[in-house]
């Protein structure tokens, strides 16, 4: 019995895997005027996406199980800095205090991935020694997140739709999240712009389709791969 | 004498008349002036004198099933990956074609049959220990290396003066434990081929892309050089260049609508590249001041970039342009917060 159970998972498993992927997406539309918006649209249109929304704070804070936090892939546009990111009012959202309240941060609800299309978001090594604190203490996002993608550098929006498109279709045929987003990165950005993206160690090479358990939330660990 | 005196009265009435009509009626463009900056860099460049084109993707670039069977095993072979993907089994979604690794989902392989571009890139699982990558070539043996590559693959040709150096760097890994203690590890080495056309930089697609692993070994490579019909664009059919100042203006303003203030740091001349066509147009850098939030006007400055067309009837859609969407975003004021937040499958799975 146990036998024709194993081969059944198993045989979903790789007819699974020839299927290209959909599972519970979101889109979250910052400042930036017009071509936010096309960024969004160009990763969601891939999927049968569950939210498609303007970006407002709570969605990423007092809400996030609601929101953010609800989807398995969360992709973000807007004006970026630093761990902090613009909302389509342009107020912002200070990444390193995103989960400062009763719904924690993301990761303890649903979502695994997160991506933000803007600017210097995520710190290297190059430009912080520290880059890992403002995502793991106390307070900050990463609440069970396996991983979060984005830029170290500036990112043009002269190129966004076309490094979005890429990306969305490189995450719905399959291929693992970090490495899918340095590939579109490589093929549509200009040579001034580096993506960077941090992750719990054990999910390094999870994709849309197969990911590793989800880490505690007290998890402190994390490991950064950058482009320079 | 009274006579003249009144003749004085009146003419200082219209003038100063006058001058305060002439003010409100500019009063508009000074607003624009004072949020819109340009920096004594940020000059519109001289692209009048310049004999411009567009172009257009020709049918060469394209691939048909054999081409694109035969030119990913030479591709896949010279990465010792040939036995990694199998070539008969795709997904495909428009003019791409995505091809697995099924032992390892950092491996990609993607072509697009219109284009002719070729994605390749044999993953990372076997570079994900907390250790670099032995024998890591420097810049000059990366370049050699590389050049011998694409000279092999037969994707480019010596005498192409659109190729030129672009970049050389490469990717790094951190890693930061439990006992609070941080290492940086060197994985591998990328080389950049950029594209230019009469000295003109083409911003957007074209390019190779080769990343190196140890002493040299071809781990990923992006060849996108699609071959190009040219078409001369006439003086009449490009706008002047203080038109094209007002429109960048406007257009930064339309854009960043609670903008406090804009500062233009760069404008370039490029080839715009994107979906198969290019056109000349200016890339104009700059940094936006916002408000930290409604309630706290605290400045937070950001980058920001805008492409401006040179022609007065651009047929792409350039960052200001709206793309046709089948949906737009909707209005999120609240959540419903009677009902319980969804775990997904996988949490679901875990209970």
């Amino acid at each position: 019995m146990k036998l024709k159970i194993t081969l059944v998972l198993l045989l979903v498993m790789i007819s699974n895997a020839d299927k290209a992927i959909d599972r519970q997406e979101g889109g979250y539309v910052g400042s930036g005027g017009q071509i936010a918006v096309d960024c969004v649209w160009n990763f969601i249109k891939h999927f049968n996406y569950e939210q498609y929304y303007w970006s407002k704070d709570f969605q990423f804070t007092t809400s996030n199980n609601y929101r953010v936090d609800q989807m398995d892939f969360s992709f973000y546009c807007g004006h970026g800095n630093q761990y902090y990111i613009t909302m389509s009012d342009d107020a912002g959202v200070d990444l390193s205090s995103t989960g400062n309240n009763s719904q924690k941060g993301w990761g303890n609800n649903n979502c695994e991935f997160v991506a933000f299309e803007s600017c210097d978001v995520i710190p290297s090594p190059i430009e912080l020694s520290n880059w890992w604190n403002n995502w793991v203490k106390d307070g900050a996002a990463f609440d069970g997140l396996h991983q979060a993608v984005g830029w170290r550098t500036v990112a043009y929006f002269a190129h966004c739709r076309e490094i979005c498109d890429n990306f969305g279709g490189r995450v719905h045929a399959g291929y693992a999240i970090w490495q899918s987003w340095f590939d579109a990165i490589n093929a549509e950005s200009d040579l001034d712009e580096m993506g960077c993206a941090v992750m719990n160690p054990n999910c390094n090479m999870d994709s849309h389709a197969s990911f590793a358990p989800d880490p505690s939330i007290n998890d402190q660990s994390l490991q950064v791969w950058y482009q320079y | 004498m009274k006579n003249s005196y009144s003749t004085r009265i009146l003419y200082l009435i219209i003038s100063v008349s006058v001058f305060f009509s002439c003010k409100q009626r500019h009063q508009p463009t000074q607003n624009q002036n004072e949020i819109v900056v340009f920096s004594p860099g940020a000059v519109i460049p001289s692209y009048q004198d310049k004999l411009l084109n567009t172009y257009q993707v020709s049918e060469k670039s394209a691939m048909n099933e054999s081409m694109v069977i035969n030119y990913l095993k030479q591709v896949l072979s010279l990465m010792g990956e040939e036995s990694n993907f199998e070539l008969t089994n795709k997904t495909q979604e428009g003019d791409r074609w995505f091809f697995l690794n099924k032992n390892d989902p950092s491996a990609s392989c993607i072509v697009n049959v219109k284009t002719g571009d070729i994605q390749v890139n044999s993953g990372t699982k076997n570079y994900m220990t907390s250790a670099s990558t032995q024998d890591l070539l420097k810049k000059d043996e990366a370049v050699k290396i590389a050049q011998r590559y694409l000279q092999e693959l037969k994707y480019i040709d010596l005498n192409d003066k659109s190729l030129v150096e672009g970049h050389v760097g490469g990717i790094n890994m951190g890693v930061h434990d439990e006992k609070n203690e941080s290492q940086v590890y060197e994985k591998f080495t990328t080389v950049r081929y950029d594209r230019k056309f009469d000295s003109i930089p083409v911003l957007g697609h074209s390019r190779f892309i080769l990343q190196l692993a140890e002493k040299g070994k071809l781990h990923s490579i992006i060849r996108q050089w699609p071959i190009y019909n040219e078409t001369k664009i006439s003086k009449d059919e490009e706008v002047v260049p203080d038109e094209a100042k007002r429109a960048i203006v406007q257009h930064l303003m339309n854009e960043n609508k609670n903008a406090k203030k804009i500062t233009v740091n760069q404008v370039n001349l490029v080839y715009y590249e994107s979906k198969g066509m290019i056109e000349p147009a200016l890339h104009v850098i700059c940094q936006i001041q916002l408000p930290k939030s409604k309630s706290d006007t605290t400045l937070m400055t950001f980058p920001y970039d805008l492409v401006e067309p040179i022609m007065k009837r651009p047929r792409m859609i350039y960052t200001f342009m709206a793309e046709p969407h089948r949906d737009q975003p909707a209005q999120s004021d609240k959540v419903d917060t009677a009902q319980a937040p969804k775990a997904g499958d996988d949490e679901r799975k875990q209970q």
